[in-house]
């Protein structure tokens, strides 16, 4: 599904948003810190410290997969994220 | 003039001061000198304001510095290995620009990983007490520096840190 930057470049720039737009785009995907840090094009050292508070706030679904490994995906049961989901639909909606 | 990295040029009048890489102009670099407090009052500004997302900038700034000033030492130096490691070691201690002291600095050069250890972090000292990890810019000048040394991309992390009230500050660098 690819990465739009849409809450990035609307309440931007913030790589927590930059990591948001990742997930929300691909919701089924699974991926670990050096693959988002890939996908959003930063360093895993500037992604890492924004991870926890995606955790915290229950977007995204942290599993261990390692001793000190992680996966992340999006919490697509998360209420705020159901309405970024409908926040994007409506915009695209508008853009079109 | 030698053409040593610690040699600097202040150019009289002006409020300049060069550090000479070598005779050609072209080469030269302003520094400038602030104090540890200055920088720390910069970081925590931008902290209340941005949270989290400060400690990504100043990663990325050193990331930035660390890559950067590590090509012109490499450019500048024939040392290679441990032995660049060795002089880079004694360029950012006291006798250089007295950013920290190394405790320990191991680069396994096959497996393209390192651990380093600083005490005298320039930012623990003028940041003072903290209840996380607040050396960002020297984390990734670390991981910068690394960079330029295997040429691989390179990820560092702050495991421990003086400000937390740990012996020193660590950091684990590998690549991704």
């Amino acid at each position: 599904m690819g990465n739009r930057e849409t809450l990035n470049t609307i309440f931007g720039p913030s790589i927590f948003l930059l990591v948001l737009d990742l997930f929300v785009n691909n919701p089924d995907d699974l991926m670990n810190l050096r693959e988002i840090a890939r996908r959003v094009d930063k360093n895993p050292g500037s992604v890492s410290p924004i991870m926890p508070r995606l955790v915290e706030r229950d977007m995204l679904i942290q599993t261990k997969i390692g001793k000190v490994s992680y996966v992340y995906q999006l919490n697509s049961n998360n209420e705020i994220i159901q309405l970024l989901f409908e926040f994007n639909n409506k915009l695209q909606e508008l853009q079109s | 003039m030698s053409k040593n990295i610690h040699d600097i040029k202040r150019v009289a009048r002006e409020g300049i001061i060069h550090v000479l890489l070598n005779e050609e102009v072209e080469h030269e670099r302003r520094i400038i000198m602030i104090g540890d407090w200055t920088f720390a009052n910069i970081q925590k500004d931008v902290e209340s304001i941005l949270n989290d997302e400060a400690s990504a900038i100043f990663y990325d700034a050193g990331l930035l510095a660390g890559k950067e000033t590590s090509k012109l030492l490499l450019n500048e130096w024939k040392e290679r290995g441990k032995d660049f490691i060795k002089r880079w070691v004694r360029f950012y201690e006291e006798t250089g620009t007295g950013w920290f002291k190394v405790k320990k600095f191991d680069i396994n050069f096959e497996k393209e990983e390192a651990i380093m250890q600083i005490t005298n972090s320039f930012i623990v000292t003028g940041y003072g007490k903290s209840e996380e990890p607040i050396c960002h810019f020297l984390n990734g000048y670390f991981a910068g520096t690394l960079e330029s040394i295997l040429g691989k991309k390179i990820t560092s992390k702050e495991t421990m840190c003086e400000a937390k009230g740990d012996p020193y500050c660590e950091f684990k660098l590998e690549t991704y």
